[in-house]
């Protein structure tokens, strides 16, 4: 048995082969279905983030598309009003919960360690276990849906409408149940983004040289610890009332039905943000690039990030204008909604600046972030209108509401994802996308989405409320809803050239090496695809640019990614300091386990059965997962988890 | 990259392809009344406003990339990195305009706020809508009780005066909306809720319940009709007059079956039919449409809605009552009745 | 594994510490996260609390709630804590059992107290707002209480399992942290239903 050692000095070595080839044994996943399983190298955990993250995007995009069909033209009947509801329902679920946070998690989880120089996240198993609850929670939404009982209350689920006596079928069951089973894997995985980035950065990391995009995932990470409960509790109690009858929500036993929207906004407004800001950090990271300079303001751009969350808590009311609240509460909150645009200007003006300041190079990344720039505009103008109280009095519940959400989901979301798919796949394949047909792509989606979505807010300001089957004739819509129609076949297409872009690549696409774009930040100065390591020895950073240091001549020292510590005593990383990143002490790095698998089966139990009042399944499964827990936290000697024996 | 001009392209093909003519029946962006006007110029203000921003930055966005763009061949190392200005000036400046243009915004916003808190003048007319699936029930309250009448989806108000609403939520929450004179207010159970409208011109005014509500949310219409002072005090009067008799065997043969399928869930005052779950039809004739807003009311919808309101509007509550044709024909003779 | 490297000399080798690392360790940032989003939990649920009372229309009691199990269930808790306070102090085996079995004794009579308290109301889950919203908070406090028992209880075995050193405690400081923090939560859920009634 080896030594139990307290403390080492680490050796300081240059990264050699022999170096590499030993942390490769120590680190690579076993290969076959149960290295997958079980492994916990969060650049596989990114991957399968963002591909199950996108077909859940497939599948709610093919529910927009049959409901533009039914919006084609007036009168249509191609489905019926529960369909309808049902699929709009399912639509909002899918997008925002299982699309637009999990493919911001899954960049995320593939670029942190990489972006701060540390071989994994602080919790390599916790990142496994969120990625497993994420997939069978997103199954069990689906379960309902699948069987003809989705969701049907929107994704905002207001009650009474969601309540028993309104909502008798299991729609509404599947889909509290589910969004508290998915609010686990939210937690944990912001819980160790958190923990990530005050605990595991390269030395010489200190705050101040994080990409942009490690502070938009922090903001979310911590919103998302203060928020999540919320949204559970709502869906919690909802669910006791559904089948207990408790009266949370009940007004006829002292109960509150507004209750469930403050409860609701309280964490819907910060979500909104959280599924924006790691997005928005990705374009500050990267148009840069691109623009072949260091963004311009980093510092105002970083505390605008935090800015944004901090007001964000501010502003839930803002979906509750025409609920009947006093002046008072809506002149606040009206003020507070407007004042949130200030920090996001900043960020429009220091993208504005990196462009005119810079030399761009146009590539189909460049396309889709500098593209960013003006959906973001617009989104950001249409929110900021919502803002005035009286003026959302007419605005609230139409297209433009429509307009406005989609411009921001798919402008500050959707966008910079597929221009980070043309940054980062290189990255994580080795092959670089097609630029020519990259061009196509973005043009295509770009046009697709411009017509689906810039007719909407005429559609709206004519007064078309959203949420409605079908719509008369005579009403002034009719061409407004074909052109958005179209537009979004078109925007379908798009996506649809990204995936066949991705599939021929993947094939024959050009050979990347490891820094194609000559990007900036550590994750470049690793090979392509990374080693399971990430890093031979752990790299030190002096500036925010460690591999444009020659160039940009800022200081005499220098980042280095070939000499530093040698951290081989099995898996091992590296602990710094808070703000500074000062080396603080060595972590050991758990190993392969199925323990997150077995704990998401058990939950997976748990929640069937409460789902089906099957109690037995349910304890069964409770105790399944408990038992996984105590497993997984049982100290093990290899993680220097366990005392010296006291006779050895 | 340029979006600027496909956007500007878009929205003039979408102004040319537009019916200029026909205002559309649930926009706007035209007032009808001191509610709404002081609304409409702060909405147009800031769209104006928003477009401005829009436009200004998609040109930025669009002309940097034209004049600052690398040119010629060799990948992404055809231009050298280089820091270049610090560029904080065009935060500072951005946010400085940026600034200034919100709180006059947010200036803006509260006066028309304050404006349009609370009718110019007391409301002598106070109505007591209830909103419920898929329907808007509208009570006319008076301190004189037998002044006070139901009526449904479709309500007058008297001209240039000032009409408060009660709403009442019956079921789920529902919302009240009539563009042209008001923005919207909730229909909550457990609350109520109060606002106000005021038409400075008569006319037909289309409303619709703007908060999802379920299967027939769809069809959840609401009409307001403003009427001049002495016409709205005729309609009132006859309002609170009972249904007529039938005269013919046919609607005498109606009335009877009407109060045997019907008067369960509707009523029609002065005869059996005296159900409150369902709209009053004691002067059905009165209204212009049918079913929630969504049928214009004439004698072959009125059959048709009988016959088979569930396919015409899947999930209402008005069940399928399987009348015989000879039913149909009476009930829809009766019914022609309540003037 | 070292025969080709050349071994470079940063500018002050110093030792670092080796996993096991107490308060610099990632599983006690970990905790702090989870009782952070718990603690936010509660949050919302006290806010949903007073939210009904506030707006009930009528009365939201229909009689003052009795301490007669509460408070004594809520000084076991505080007890409960001093208690670990007392063993966790590291690298002394047998005052860390003794400290921790005797606040598992105290949460294990809190968790008798509060069935009790629960058997002997008048009104149920279902009776009304109060009553829903009355067992769910307690009942939510009491889930995690069970959670911290079993905590106390492995750290139990596993200081009798000898794993447990001066340098090498990390699950010790852990578990009482999450203690403390349903002791807190008891303490906040007591202030708002048994001691807010009497204050308006």
């Amino acid at each position: 048995m080896e030594d139990i050692e307290f403390e080492r000095i680490p050796r300081y070595v240059s990264a050699t082969a022999a170096y590499r080839r030993g942390l490769g044994v120590i680190w690579e996943t076993p290969p076959g279905i149960g290295g997958w399983l079980s492994s916990v190298d969060h650049k596989k955990i990114g991957i399968c983030y963002i591909v199950t993250a996108f077909a859940f995007l497939i599948l709610g995009g093919i529910e927009a598309l049959v409901m533009r069909l039914q919006l084609i033209g007036p009168d249509r009947h191609l489905l019926t009003p529960e369909q309808y509801d049902q699929l709009f329902s399912t639509h909002g679920m899918t997008m925002i919960f299982l699309y637009a946070m999990p493919v911001l998690s899954g960049f995320s989880n593939y670029l942190w360690p990489l972006m701060l120089g540390s071989r994994d996240m602080a919790f390599p198993r916790l990142n496994a276990l969120s990625y497993w609850i994420y997939v069978a929670a997103g199954l069990f939404m689906y379960a309902g849906f699948a069987i003809g009982v989705g969701p049907n209350d929107g994704w905002f689920n207001y009650v009474p409408y969601a309540s028993r006596p309104y909502n008798p079928g299991m729609n509404i069951d599947f889909y509290a149940l589910g969004m508290i089973y998915l609010g686990i894997s939210t937690t944990v995985g912001a819980a160790n983004f958190l923990v990530t980035v005050m605990r595991t950065r390269a030395p010489g990391m200190s705050v101040n040289r994080m990409p942009i995009m490690v502070w938009g995932t922090l903001t979310a990470s911590a919103a998302n610890i203060l928020v999540v409960p919320a949204v559970s509790l709502a869906f919690f109690l909802l669910w006791m009332d559904r089948q207990f009858g408790t009266h949370f929500f009940d007004v006829s036993a002292g109960g509150q039905p507004l209750l469930w929207q403050h409860l609701f906004w309280m964490f819907g407004h910060p979500w909104v943000y959280a599924v924006v800001l790691p997005a928005m950090g990705m374009v500050s990271d990267a148009l840069p690039i691109f623009c072949r300079r260091p963004l311009v303001g980093y510092t105002p751009v970083a505390l605008s990030t935090v800015a944004t969350m901090i007001l964000g808590f501010g502003v839930w009311v803002h979906h509750m204008f025409a609920t009947g609240l006093p002046n008072l509460a809506l002149s606040f909150f009206s003020g507070a909604s407007i004042i949130i645009t200030v920090p996001s200007a900043v960020a429009v003006f220091a993208w504005t600046a990196t462009i005119w300041l810079g030399r761009p190079v146009i590539t189909t990344a460049f396309l889709f972030f500098s593209s960013m720039i003006v959906l973001f505009v617009i989104g950001g103008v249409s929110g900021f209108m919502t803002a005035s109280v009286p003026v959302d009095w007419q605005l609230t519940q139409t297209y433009f509401v429509v307009a406005h959400l989609h411009y921001v989901l798919i402008g500050i979301n959707l966008f910079p994802v597929v221009g980070a798919i043309y940054v980062w796949f290189p990255k994580m394949t080795s092959r670089l996308l097609d630029e020519r047909l990259g061009q196509w792509n973005f043009w295509t989606m770009f046009i697709g989405f411009k017509l689906a979505f810039l007719p909407m807010h005429l559609t709206g300001l004519r007064g078309m409320p959203r949420r409605i089957y079908t719509f008369p004739d005579h009403m002034g819509w009719n061409i407004l809803n074909l052109v958005s129609t179209v537009g979004a076949f078109v925007l379908a297409a798009g996506v649809l050239l990204l995936l066949v872009n991705v599939i021929q690549s993947l094939r024959s696409g050009r050979l990347a090496g490891a820094n194609p774009w000559d990007g900036a930040t550590l994750e470049w100065s690793v090979p392509s695809p990374p080693p399971s390591y990430n890093f031979a020895v752990i790299p030190t950073v002096v500036s925010r640019h460690p591999l444009w240091e020659d160039r940009l001549q800022e200081s005499a020292d220098r980042s280095t990614a070939i000499e530093g510590m040698l951290l081989d005593h099995g898996r091992e990383t590296l602990a710094t300091t808070l703000l500074d990143g000062d080396a603080d002490a060595i972590l050991k790095m758990p190993g392969e386990s199925y323990a997150p698998l077995l704990l998401t089966v058990g939950l997976s139990g748990f929640f069937v059965g409460l789902l089906l009042h099957q109690w037995w399944l349910a304890a069964f499964g409770g105790a399944v997962a408990t038992a996984s827990i105590v497993g997984w936290l049982w100290p093990e000697r290899a993680l220097a988890q366990i005392a010296q024996p006291r006779h050895v | 990259m340029n979006s600027s001009s496909l956007s500007l392209a878009c929205a003039a093909i979408l102004a040319l392809t537009l019916p200029a003519t026909a205002a559309p029946p649930l926009g706007y962006l035209r007032g009808f009344g001191p509610k709404s006007d002081p609304v409409v110029q702060l909405t147009w203000g800031l769209l104006a406003l928003s477009t401005l921003v829009v436009v200004v930055v998609t040109a930025l966005v669009v002309i940097g990339t034209l004049l600052r763009r690398a040119r010629g061949g060799g990948g992404i190392a055809r231009a050298p990195v280089e820091r270049g200005g610090s560029g904080l000036r065009w935060i500072s400046v951005g946010l400085g305009i940026s600034c200034v243009a919100l709180l006059l915004s947010l200036v803006w916003t509260m006066v028309v706020l304050a404006a349009v808190n609370a009718p110019p003048r007391p409301a002598r007319v106070t109505i007591e809508i209830t909103a419920q699936q898929w329907w808007f029930k509208a009570r006319y309250l008076s301190p004189d009780p037998s002044r006070v009448f139901t009526t449904a989806d479709e309500i007058h108000i008297p001209v240039g005066e000032p009409v408060r609403i009660r709403l009442i939520g019956a079921d789920v929450i529902h919302s009240f909306w009539v563009p042209a004179l008001s923005g919207k207010m909730d229909a909550i159970p457990g609350q109520i809720n109060e606002t106000w409208i005021e038409a400075d011109h008569t006319g037909r005014y289309g409303g619709e319940c703007s908060e999802y509500c379920g299967v027939q949310h769809a069809h959840m219409g609401l009409v307001v009709v403003a009427d001049p002072a002495a016409q709205f005090q005729q309609w009132w009067d006859g309002q609170l007059r009972p249904a007529n008799s039938p005269q013919s065997a046919q609607t005498v043969a109606g009335e009877r079956d009407f109060e045997f399928h019907c008067g369960a869930c509707h009523s029609a005052r002065g005869t059996a039919a005296g159900g409150t779950v369902a709209p009053d039809l004691t002067h059905l004739m009165s209204r212009g449409t049918l079913a929630g807003g969504m049928l214009a009311n004439n004698i072959g919808n009125l059959a048709g809605w009988l016959a088979n309101p569930q396919s015409l509007k899947p999930g209402t509550n008005m069940p399928n009552l399987y009348l015989s044709g000879q039913e149909i024909a009476s009930v829809t003779a009766y019914l022609q009745t309540l003037q | 594994m070292s025969d080709t490297a050349i071994e470079a000399t940063p500018s002050a080798p110093r030792p670092l510490a080796v996993g096991g690392l107490g308060y610099a360790g990632v599983g006690w940032w970990g905790m702090i996260t989870v009782i952070v989003t718990e603690a936010s939990l509660f949050g919302y649920l006290l806010f949903a609390y007073l939210y009904d009372a506030v707006k009930v229309d009528g009365e939201w009691l229909t009689a003052m709630p009795s301490v007669r199990f509460a408070l004594p269930g809520v000084l076991l808790l505080l007890a409960s804590s001093l208690a670990i306070l007392w063993g966790s102090r590291a690298g002394a085996p047998e005052r860390l059992r003794a400290g921790f079995l005797a606040a598992l004794l105290c949460g294990a009579a809190f968790v008798a107290l509060q069935l009790l308290e629960w058997h002997g109301k008048a009104f149920s889950i279902r009776s009304d707002a109060y009553g829903s919203m009355f067992y769910i908070i307690t009942a939510i406090h009491l889930a995690h209480l069970l959670a911290g028992l079993l905590a106390l209880a492995l750290v139990l075995v596993w200081s009798m399992l000898g794993y447990f050193d001066s340098r090498r405690h990390d699950p010790v400081i852990i578990v009482a942290a999450y203690w403390h923090f349903v002791v807190g939560a008891g303490a906040a859920v007591f202030i708002v239903l048994y001691v807010t009634p009497h204050l308006w």
